[in-house]
């Protein structure tokens, strides 16, 4: 406002100042004797343009007014209304190419940067060991593990354990649920310095007190069952048939356990058999490193606890790792994310590219115009601001249009089904990335502007002299945008071909069975006793009874989604203790594989006859035989399984034996994208324990098209039997297969449609430059036809200039694709990093937009009427 | 102008500076008299480019100005040379003065 004031005072100043002169000119030459009239005429004649010196002196002022600011702002608004074609394809780039990068920033950000929610995160790690002797897999603790590092550790302030995930069956409140059930030991909340947002967490003495039980709940739990009910406290939840107290709600957890419906206590008392079995390693122990200690020096320590356990079977040379819990809840989408945030960059700097090409096209353009400015007494500062005004105006409007498409893409990425990030729930456009997008603005304005007024640093005086003649010199840096644009382009194309082509491989790949038409359900029951057998076979009587239903099987894994491990004794070799191979291993019914469309290779399928006391049997697939067998038949052989999941735990005891009756063809059962490794078969009558016949998966097989319509029949029969039994995740294979790869989904699609961005992006801005610089050659064109040349020449001419432009982005996009897809890595599935047909594709797409963009103005300069063109001098 | 030529900017700063060294402290037109008539009509400042050349010679501190009467009472501006000013003329003339040989020089050399 200041600055206002004071120009209007010096504007006066020197407006008075240079009357004050005319006036005192005007005296003398009447003085000398001409009349006052005459002399007045010839003071002003000889003062000069008045208004004009009055601008120029005030130019001399060291800094901008706030009032010629504005005046800019107003110009370049006209400006930018004048020109809807130009603007709106900078404005749309702009949008695009910031708000992707806002959108993605923030995912990225909030993801992988962003501390966890819990207080001094930094301390918090979670606690796994491996063992090169025993394949050097990452194993979670056993009971035995964590009380000795609780009793023996010097190095944590506190340590404390969890059963990350069970399920138990609600009942008493309307439809039967299965919850997702934690269990947590004494310390667990004050480690991770949880306080409840109602009631109390556990207590020291309720660890003692087995007899009542006592729940907490989590905070959406609380919200979305029960209503957010503020008198849930004291209220009773009927858990597996047992009445358990509600004695606390926590807050929203969604860095950690975010799934989880209800926590138990879970005591460390060896109470529980499977507590006590050191290689039962099944809990997440999480430990809070005291202050100042090193994460090496805790990791010493905790690997000489834990080899102190050798005797129980621990490998000698095992190591313990502490891992940050924050790599520890990310690091499945570490790389994915990287890799999209690469591709955003890319297409952050195509945008950049583009701007800066429809910019530079524009001001030299726009350089007659300068010119005039410049010669009728414009300032070159003054010029220079008025650009940037221009450039940080655009870059304004462009950003804010911009953080609005991050608002509203971060609110599809949080909603959107199917994408499996973790930390999802509490996303948001951060203020991070709106800073980043900030400054983005800000540095695109400033080249914008730099790039084009040192291009007229070099040109305005050609423009001055009214030519509108370009040089090479002038068209030197479109040659850089337009390569950079069309490499760029072929990054994206590049990595998008690569993983589309993946994903299409994935979707073809032979699953070694035929999901089409089966059906899954879960279910769950209270049974771990010979009842759950006669439970199960109802359940299969029931499910078989359905019309529609041909065949139908229980498993406790899901083919292409999850398989638990187990390990294998030998009886016909020795066995080398803490070395024995290790298989996926399923506990499955009679018709498993006749449900699922799985291929009998040699033997026989399990049947009705293979009951709980017939003699003990086992199928191996074709990649199990082939290793464990090389060579022989192993049907007829007998083998021992340590089923390393629920059901059949040794502890020390040598597994039952298992003559070996059939070999089926390999199922890729951890995922559609990995490759089928060796796995073995057990009936689930023959589970000594029978813990595996608590949580199951119901597969039957349709006899029409449409497996899903079974759903309801299937539920209502087994609730017919057995009313409180909840049927859960009823859906058909395909989905389940989906489910299982829809990582890879979100990045094929993200990266497809950045490519397609990136493509559009191309295609416009090599239309404008192209365009652009056809236009200068206008009189050129015009020449040549007057004299004769062929129109095809003419086009040929054009295409030619724009296709070595394109030929060396390509070359430089393909070189640069050669090294940026190394970092797909494991992302690619059964496609090679320097696939020729994904190359040879990209390069075909890059090559045609460009080729596209050229045609037009080429055709557009083909047609040209010649006497128009010399004319327009 | 692109580039107005520093040499031609430079002597009016010259002229307007050594002026108010002879006069004291003087208004615009006086300047611009002052100049035409002793350099009997070979100099004649361009009176349009004088205010501006004022205006910035004042920011950059070389001389200062209050508004005052002038001989026959017309308000006007003075300007007078500042400590500043009385150096840089000295570098302003020296500078002349050099350039002023060197061509010398050069015409007559054969």
């Amino acid at each position: 406002m200041l600055g206002v004031f004071r120009s209007r005072g010096i504007e006066r100043d020197v407006r008075e100042e240079m009357d004050a002169h005319i006036q005192m000119r005007t005296d003398l030459l009447v003085a000398q004797g001409m009349s006052p009239d005459a002399a007045q005429r010839a003071a002003r004649q000889r003062f000069g343009n008045r208004t004009l010196l009055q601008e120029r002196a005030r130019e001399q002022e060291v800094l901008p007014r706030l009032e010629s600011v504005v005046q800019d702002v107003q110009y370049g608004l006209r400006l930018l209304r004048r020109s809807p074609g130009f603007t709106s394809i900078a404005l749309l780039t702009l949008a695009l190419g910031i708000g992707l990068n806002a959108a993605m920033f923030s995912v990225f950000h909030h993801t992988l940067v962003a501390p966890l929610q819990f207080d001094e995160p930094d301390q918090l790690y979670m606690i796994s060991s491996h063992a090169a002797s025993i394949g050097d897999a990452r194993r979670a603790s056993s009971g035995p593990d964590f009380r000795d590092y609780r009793a023996q550790n010097t190095v944590f302030s506190g340590v404390a354990a969890t059963i990350p995930s069970f399920s138990e069956v609600w009942t008493g409140d309307g439809e039967p649920r299965v919850l997702n059930v934690a269990a947590a030991t004494e310390q667990f909340f004050a480690v991770m310095r949880i306080r409840p947002a109602l009631g109390r967490v556990f207590v020291h003495d309720e660890f003692h007190d087995l007899a009542n039980e006592t729940v907490v709940v989590s905070w959406k739990f609380w919200k979305s069952q029960l209503g957010g009910d503020p008198h849930v406290i004291g209220r009773t939840l009927r858990m597996e048939d047992y009445p358990s107290k509600i004695v606390g709600v926590l807050p929203p957890m969604t860095d950690l356990y975010s799934d989880v419906d209800v926590w138990v206590k879970q005591t460390t008392e060896p109470a529980w058999d499977f507590m006590n079995w050191r290689a039962n390693k099944f809990l997440d122990v999480i430990g809070r490193l005291a202050p100042g200690v090193d994460r090496r020096v805790a990791e010493q320590q905790l690997t000489a606890i834990l080899r102190r356990a050798a005797g129980e079977g621990e490998p000698a040379d095992v190591r313990v790792q502490l891992t940050p819990l924050r790599d520890y809840v990310v690091g499945p989408v570490k790389r994915q994310l990287a890799i999209i945030m690469a591709a955003v960059g890319v297409v952050l700097l195509v945008t950049l590219l583009n701007t800066a090409a429809v910019l530079l096209a524009r001001s030299i353009k726009r350089s007659p115009e300068l010119a005039v400015r410049l010669g009728l007494g414009a300032s070159r500062g003054r010029i220079r601001r008025q650009l940037l005004v221009e450039g940080l105006l655009l870059s304004a409007i462009g950003g804010a249009l911009g953080v609005a498409l991050a608002v509203f893409a971060v609110g599809l990425v949080r909603r959107a089904p199917g994408i499996a990030l973790p930390r999802i729930d509490s996303l948001h456009v951060d203020g991070a990335a709106v800073a980043v997008s900030v400054l983005v603005v800000v540095v695109s304005a400033v080249v914008f502007t730099l790039l084009p007024s040192a291009l007229l640093e070099l040109d305005l005086g050609s423009a001055f002299r009214g030519g509108r003649r370009e040089t090479g010199r002038a068209q030197r840096p479109f040659a850089v945008l337009v390569v950079g644009e069309i490499a760029c382009g072929v990054v994206l194309a590049v990595c998008a071909g690569l993983l589309v082509r993946s994903f299409m491989r994935v979707q073809a790949t032979d699953l070694g069975y035929q999901p089409d038409r089966v059906l899954s359900a879960y279910l769950r029951n209270n049974f771990a006793d010979p009842r759950g057998l006669v439970f199960w076979h109802n359940v299969l009587d029931a499910s078989r009874s359905v019309p529609g239903v041909t065949t139908a099987a229980i498993s406790d894994c899901v083919p292409s989604s999850r398989a638990n491990a187990a390990t294998i004794v030998f009886t016909d070799r020795a066995n080398v203790r803490g070395r024995e191979p290790s298989t996926e291993g399923c506990w499955i019914s009679a018709d498993y594989f006749r449900t699922l469309g799985a291929l009998l290779l040699r033997g026989r399928f399990f049947t009705e006859q293979d009951a709980p006391n017939a003699p003990p049997v086992v199928i191996l697939n074709a990649e199990a035989a082939r290793r464990l067998f090389p060579n022989v038949d192993p049907i007829g052989k007998r083998i021992g399984v340590n089923y390393l999941a629920l059901g059949s735990r040794s502890t020390d005891s040598v597994p039952r034996r298992r003559e070996i009756v059939g070999v089926v063809s390999n199922i890729r059962q951890r995922s559609a994208d990995l490759p089928p490794g060796p796995a073995v078969y057990l009936p689930y009558t023959q589970d000594e324990t029978y813990h595996a016949l608590n949580s199951m998966y119901v597969y039957v097989r349709s006899a029409g098209n449409d497996p899903a319509a079974l759903g309801p029949s299937i539920r209502s029969r087994v609730q017919a039997l057995y009313p409180d039994q909840p049927v859960e995740r009823v859906q058909v294979m395909r989905q389940v297969i989906a489910h299982a790869i829809e990582r890879r989904t979100y990045s094929v699609v993200l990266m497809a449609g950045f490519a397609v961005v990136a493509l559009l992006l191309c295609g416009l801005g090599t239309y404008g430059v192209v365009s652009y610089v056809m236009q200068q050659r206008t009189r050129e064109f015009g020449i040549r036809i007057a004299l004769g040349a062929q129109r095809g020449n003419i086009v040929r001419d054009v295409l030619q200039r724009g296709g070595a432009l394109i030929g060396s982005g390509i070359v430089v996009g393909v070189g640069a694709s050669l090294v940026a897809t190394r970092a797909l890595g494991q992302l690619l599935f059964e496609t090679g990093a320097g696939d020729p047909g994904v190359y040879g594709l990209a390069v075909l797409a890059l090559g045609l937009t460009g080729v596209g963009a050229c045609l037009v103005p080429a055709i557009r300069a083909s047609r040209l009427d010649p006497r128009a063109a010399l004319n327009e001098e | 102008m692109p580039r107005e030529n520093d040499a031609l900017q430079g002597t009016l700063d010259l002229l307007v500076l050594k002026t108010l060294a002879q006069l004291g402290s003087m208004h615009g037109f006086g300047i611009a008299l002052h100049v035409q008539q002793v350099s009997s009509d070979l100099l004649r400042i361009e009176e349009g480019s004088l205010y501006p050349a004022l205006r910035r010679i004042e920011q950059t501190g070389w001389i200062a100005s209050e508004w005052g009467t002038s001989d026959n009472n017309r308000r006007a501006k003075y300007y007078r040379l500042t400590a500043a000013g009385r150096r840089r003329l000295a570098h302003e003339e020296q500078h002349w003065l050099d350039l002023v040989r060197g061509v010398n020089a050069l015409l007559r050399f054969s």
